[in-house]
This record gives structure tokens, sequence and C-alpha cells, in this order.
């Protein structure tokens, strides 16, 4: 896919300069190729941190953060997204690796927004019958159609966390921060009152390829750290069979392509401000 | 109890803990970061298996690798009813013993496209993709014969741990890019496994949806 | 000659199953209710684009892995989980083809009014032979019946092309064939699959 190199000057402003993750920063070789948006870029630690350059050769601007290394393919039009979570004292970050799934990268998203699903994809951890029902929750687009953000959302768990004992009604928030990265906010079963984070962050290889970095910042100091991995992998393991069967792989942006419901309101606001800024890439805008 | 040195997305790890669901005996599971930590070739852990594999079980008495062996361990030791290795049987424990090596060509076949297409694991896709098909109709045949004779499961009238040993990279097929379409002896004997009593799932294997649990 | 394409042996999907399939390059999900109808459905949730083939029947309805939506045999959706309170508008609802069970094999988008022959057969097996449809219809020789049926030995054969260069071979015996002649058969079978496929590479 690679091969056939993308014009990434064909690509819309708004999909060229934003920074997307290409590497977890602990596993990453000092050297490294790897793909974005179609095209072949390089990526090399120097004394002055990483560096990386286009298929051209010409230079592009690299930063780390939140454990990652991101890349702006383009010209940075804005800084990356904050979290400012991921510097509170007492959390722990678990970076959790890549995860290659073949579907759209706004697909990957929308799945990570969708609670509905949890009876059934996620049977006795997150979810199951007939504890189904998604109940009302409050959807909105920040200002300057910054971010998407959906609060108020609660959801019955047999298993929240690797700490949860028992079954329990978890409050969630979601955030979508840049087209291609979500966020939520959980319950955290130790520590009430404090939100556990978890995110991914996704790497569009293509319009219908991606590779998904999860990655979460917990209050838990009990459970050892690859056992955290393991439950967000098999998490998001279950997820990539759901997500490699959707027909089409690219997300619709034509409303009457598919029906959504109340439980969806996240969703339809998620591709309602895709479309509004153009960050089309990884979208089909046609019905079927 | 034994203690089982596990990684969540392993087949050959989810064989050993679907066996000991099945016959309700307990593991002391530790995860082994396998992705992204590698650390089944950090020293801590060739120190258990020099070569590096998992799963690994440790019994109290010794430390057992390979699947097929753990398998055959668990059956030997923790199943009164010698059903799921009938050592008494001779030619059944010989269509067994034959299945636990099949299970390593699914492994190597079926195993690595699944570790390419998820993991990211370099290797020659293509060769994969053709080793899982000749490994799969292969499957296919003996499950379609067995069919045909009255029967579900691969070495005996009741699953055994042949069944066991092969079922996982089998039903994850899809995960490495192998749709199942063409093998609809296999689709019905997944299914048989998936309804056994005790059964448990791991990811690319769903939890059976048919009937619900609760009311 | 009628319109039914072959999609599977009357035994080759078990009560309660789902299938994939394709029928004329349309991709659908083909399965069997508890009770013993088979449908033919368009291969696609309208909720949000999930292959029916991976979701999971129950009793005469179908169900999608990825929300458990419900859907009847008319192919309305009947229930959703995430609102159990909700009717849902009869908007909502799967393409279907018509699909019935007929003389050992399940078929697939012909006229209701002209079934199949029904004569009493037993599935066999069904397999994925990677030569186009008119290669395989070749190597079979012997002249379709009606229903497009060839004999092969003493069993029945059904062709369906899946794409452009695979076709499966759908196989069922006389009721009474003892199990010895079927499993011959069955090898007989893959023996052609490999003769014609080393046919087609060559
Ligand atoms: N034949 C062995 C194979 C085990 C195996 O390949 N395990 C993989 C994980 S699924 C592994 O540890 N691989 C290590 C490596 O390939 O370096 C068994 O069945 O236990
Ligand atoms: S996609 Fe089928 S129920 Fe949601
Ligand atoms: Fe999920």
């Amino acid at each position: 896919m690679a091969d056939r190199m993308t014009d990434l000057t064909a690509l819309p402003a708004v999909t060229l300069n934003d920074w997307y993750c290409v590497a977890m920063e602990v596993t990453a070789p000092d050297a490294f190729d790897t793909t974005l948006l179609g095209a072949t870029f390089y990526v090399t630690r120097t004394a002055d941190g990483w560096q990386a350059t286009r298929p051209d050769g010409t230079p592009c601007r690299c930063q780390t953060r939140y454990d990652h290394i991101w890349l702006c393919p383009g010209t940075p039009d804005r800084d990356l997204f904050a979290l400012p979570e991921a510097d509170q004292s007492g959390r722990r970050p678990v970076p959790c690796g890549a995860v290659r799934v073949a579907c759209s990268p706004l697909r990957a998203v929308e799945n990570f927004l969708d609670i509905a699903h949890f009876p059934f994809v996620h049977t006795g951890i997150l979810g199951s019958e007939p504890h189904t029902e998604v109940y009302r929750y409050e959807v909105e687009i920040t200002e300057g159609d910054a971010e998407v953000w959906a609060t108020k959302v609660r959801f019955y768990q047999p298993q929240a966390a690797k700490s949860a004992a028992g079954g329990i009604e978890t409050d969630y928030m979601y955030r979508v921060p840049a087209p291609m990265v979500s966020v939520l906010y959980k319950t955290c079963p130790p520590r009430p009152g404090e939100w556990d984070v978890i995110a991914i962050f996704v790497q569009p290889l293509g319009p219908e390829l991606c590779d998904v970095w999860p990655w979460m910042s917990l209050f838990d100091d009990e459970t050892p750290q690859e056992a955290l991995i393991q439950f967000q992998q098999t998490i998001f393991l279950q997820d990539r069979s759901i997500l490699e069967n959707q027909v089409p792989r690219l997300l619709p942006l034509d409303p009457r392509m598919e029906v959504p419901t109340r439980a969806d309101l996240t969703s339809v606001a998620y591709r309602r401000w895709l479309k509004a800024r153009g960050a089309t890439y990884g979208a089909t805008l046609e019905a079927l | 109890m034994a203690t089982l040195y596990d990684y969540a997305l392993s087949g050959n790890c989810y064989k050993v803990r679907l066996l000991a669901a099945l016959l309700e005996v307990p593991l002391d599971v530790q995860a082994v970061d396998f992705y992204p930590g590698r650390a089944h070739l950090a020293p801590a852990f060739l120190a258990l298996n020099p070569a590096g594999t998992l799963p690994v079980l440790e019994t109290g008495e010794s430390v057992l690798t390979q699947s097929s062996a753990i398998l055959g361990w668990l059956a030997a030791t923790q199943d009164p009813t010698g059903r799921w290795l009938p050592t008494d049987e001779p030619e059944t424990l010989a269509r067994v013993l034959g299945w636990l090596a099949f299970a390593d060509r699914l492994t190597a076949t079926v195993g690595e496209a699944r570790l390419h297409d998820m993991l990211r694991k370099p290797l020659d896709i293509d060769a994969a993709r053709a080793g899982a098909k000749q490994v799969l109709r292969q499957l296919e045949t003996a499950l379609a014969e067995r069919q045909i004779a009255g029967q579900s499961f691969l070495a005996a009238p009741h699953p055994t741990i042949a069944d066991i040993a092969c079922f996982p990279y089998a039903a994850l097929a899809p995960d490495g890019g192998i749709a199942l379409d063409p093998y609809p002896a296999i689709r019905d004997w997944i299914f048989a496994i998936r309804s056994l009593p005790g059964f448990i799932t791991m990811p690319g294997i769903h939890a059976l949806h048919e009937v619900l649990d609760q009311p | 000659m009628t319109d039914w394409i072959p999609v599977s042996t009357a035994t080759g999907l078990r009560r309660g199953g789902v299938m994939r399939s394709f029928v004329c390059g349309q991709e659908l999900a083909i399965w069997h209710s508890a009770g013993g109808a088979v449908h033919a459905w368009d291969n696609r949730c309208p909720h949000r684009g999930m292959r029916l083939s991976h979701g999971f029947v129950r009793g005469e309805q179908l169900a999608c892995l990825y929300h458990g939506w419900h859907y009847g045999a008319d192919g309305a959706c009947t229930a959703i989980p995430a609102h159990p309170d909700l009717v849902p508008p009869a908007s909502i609802c799967v393409p279907t083809s018509p699909c019935i069970e007929a003389g050992g094999f399940v078929w697939v988008g012909g006229d209701p009014a002209h079934p199949p022959a029904e004569i009493p057969r037993l599935g066999l097996r069904s397999l994925h032979v990677e030569v186009p449809l008119a290669t395989l219809r070749a190597h079979l020789g012997g002249t379709p019946d009606a229903d497009g049926l060839v004999p092969f030995g003493i069993a029945a054969a059904a062709l369906q092309a899946w794409d452009d260069r695979t076709t499966v071979l759908h196989l069922a015996t006389p009721p009474k064939t003892s199990t010895t002649d079927r499993i011959a058969l069955s090898r007989a079978a893959e023996a052609l699959r490999r003769e014609v496929e080393e046919w087609q590479t060559a």
C-alpha cells in the first residue's frame, strides 16, 4: 500500500497537518520506517530527540508525548491535544503496543466511543445481558468545534477493570480531541472520585488499514503491569473482529447509510464533526 | 495449584486455560508480556524455559513446556474419567497423538498469519496463508468424514485433548485474514466445542449468545 | 431450468446456524432457524454495517453480534437491546431474498412459485474448488437436470459460483446410501478437486 506512494500534497490540510502516533517510545528501534496516510516516513533517534523525514527526504516534525512518538506529516497547525491527567501524580502509565486492524481509522475511533456493544462483544467483562440498556447521556461539541465530548454516560459492568471485584454501574466520559484519537474517563474502583483514563491513538496506514495504540493512565498500585496490558489487549482484540467485518470498511458520513438510535449520539456527533472539519480521510460521503 | 505462564492473546496458552476450565481445575495465571514487552525472551523467563516459548506450566514438581504436553499432563492428572486422554484405548490414543502433532502445523501456518496481520510480525504472509489452506483443508476433510460417520469430535465420540489442541488456531484463522467460509465441517465442530459446559472464550472467539443465561 | 442457486446442502447448515455466501456477486447471510426455516439476507446490519453472518440465531430471529439488534423472519428489526422499551420503527429492515430447502440442498434467489424438485436426498458435503464454475462443470460432465444438478457417481452435484475464480461443489446422496459409500464419494470429490485445480494451474 505504501509502495503505491500517496501524493501527500493531495490530502486535505486538516489531515496533513495533524499529529499521528507512530511508535511506542520504549520499544521503538533507533531507526525505523513507518507508514502513515499511505506514505513511508523514516524516523531516527538523534541526540536532539526523534527526527523524521518524508518520502521525498524533506524533514518533518516529531515529538514524544504520552509514552509514544508523534509525527506531523505536514506543517503542524495546532499543538498535540492536551491530556493533563497524564502528569497527575499517583497515576501509572500503561502503553500497550500496537494492534493492526483492517478497518478505517475512523471506524476504530467510533467503536471506542460506543458502549452499546459491551454485552455482546465484551461479554462478562464490560457488559452482559440482560443489562443492555444505554441510559440517556449528554453530548456536546466544545467551543470552536474543538472536541467532541459525551458526559453522564452510565453502564452496568460485570468486571469494569482489572481492579474491580464484581459487577458495578460504571460512569464514563468520552472525548475526541483529534479525528484519530479517542479518550475515555471511567470510574476508578480503588479511588472513588478519580477517573481512570484509557485512550486509543490510531495511526492511519491507509484509509482502510490502521495500527491502534491503546494507552492507559490508571490509579492501580496492585495489578502487575503485564496483567493490565493484557486486560486492555483482550478488550481491544475482541473489538478487532468486529471492526474487520463492518461493511463498508470506510466510515459512512452520509446519514442515510446507517441507522443510529439515541444510544449512538456520540457516534452521530463524531460523524458530523468530522464532516464539518473536512476530516474525511477514511470516510465515504456517498451512499452505497 | 499449578502456575500457568500465560499470554492472553496466545492460542497455545488458551488451549491450557480452556482444558483447565472444562476440567474445573483452577490455575494460578501469571501474565507474561509477550507483546509489546518481549518478556518471553528476557533472562528471567529464559531461566524458566530456555526455549523462550509460552505456555509454561509449573506443576510444583516440574516445569512443563509445549501446549500439547501440558494438555497431556492436565488430562492424565486432573481428569478422573480418563476421557480427555483415553490411554486404555490404543486406537483412540494413537488418533489423539496424531492430532496433537497436527496442531503444531496449525500454529506454524494459521498462527503465524495471525501474528503477522495482528501484531505485525515480519514473515512471508503468502507462504503462511498457502500453508494454512492445506492444513485447514485436511482438518475439514477429517471432520467431514467424522460427520458422515455421525461423529462430532476428532478422535472419539466425545471431545478429547485432540479437539482442544486443534480448536484455537482453526477458530482464530479470520484474525490472520483467512476466511473459514470454505470449511463447513470445521464450522460445526467449532460450534460443538463452544457449546461444551464450562467453555471459556479468548479474544477472536466470541461467547455463545444463542442461548440466554438469564431470563 | 429455474433461477435457484444452491448455497448449501440441507444438512450443511445446522439448525440455529448462520453462514456467509455469495450469489451472483451479492454477499448474503444464510441462516437456519430453530424451527427449521432457512433465510437469505443481505449480509449487512442496517445499524452500523456489521456482517450479519457473524450474528447468532435465537429461535426464529437472527441477532447481530455487534449490538445485538434482533430481526424477525421478514427481516424487520424486532428489538434493540440498548433501548429495551423501544418498539423499533418498521423502516429498520434487512433486505431479504427467497430461500428454500428442497431436494437435499438449500437454494436462493428463484421464484418461490417454482421450487426445485422435491427428491429425497441426504447432504454429503460442500467443497470450495478454486476454479471458475464453467471449468468445474466441464470436468464433471453429465447433463444438468431441470434444477441444474449433475450426477457425481450415485450423488447429485449442485454448483455455486462463489466468485469469478471459486466454485462450491455441493453434494447429496440418496437417503439410504451406506456410510462407507458416502465416505468413498467424499474422497472422490477431493480427488476431483485436486485434479481440476492442478489442471487449472498447469
Ligand atoms: N509448540 C509450542 C509453540 C508455542 C509457541 O509458539 N508459543 C508462542 C506464543 S503463542 C511463543 O512463545 N513464541 C515465542 C517465539 O516464537 O519467540 C506449543 O504448542 O506450546
Ligand atoms: S451493527 Fe448490528 S446491531 Fe449494531
Ligand atoms: Fe469494544
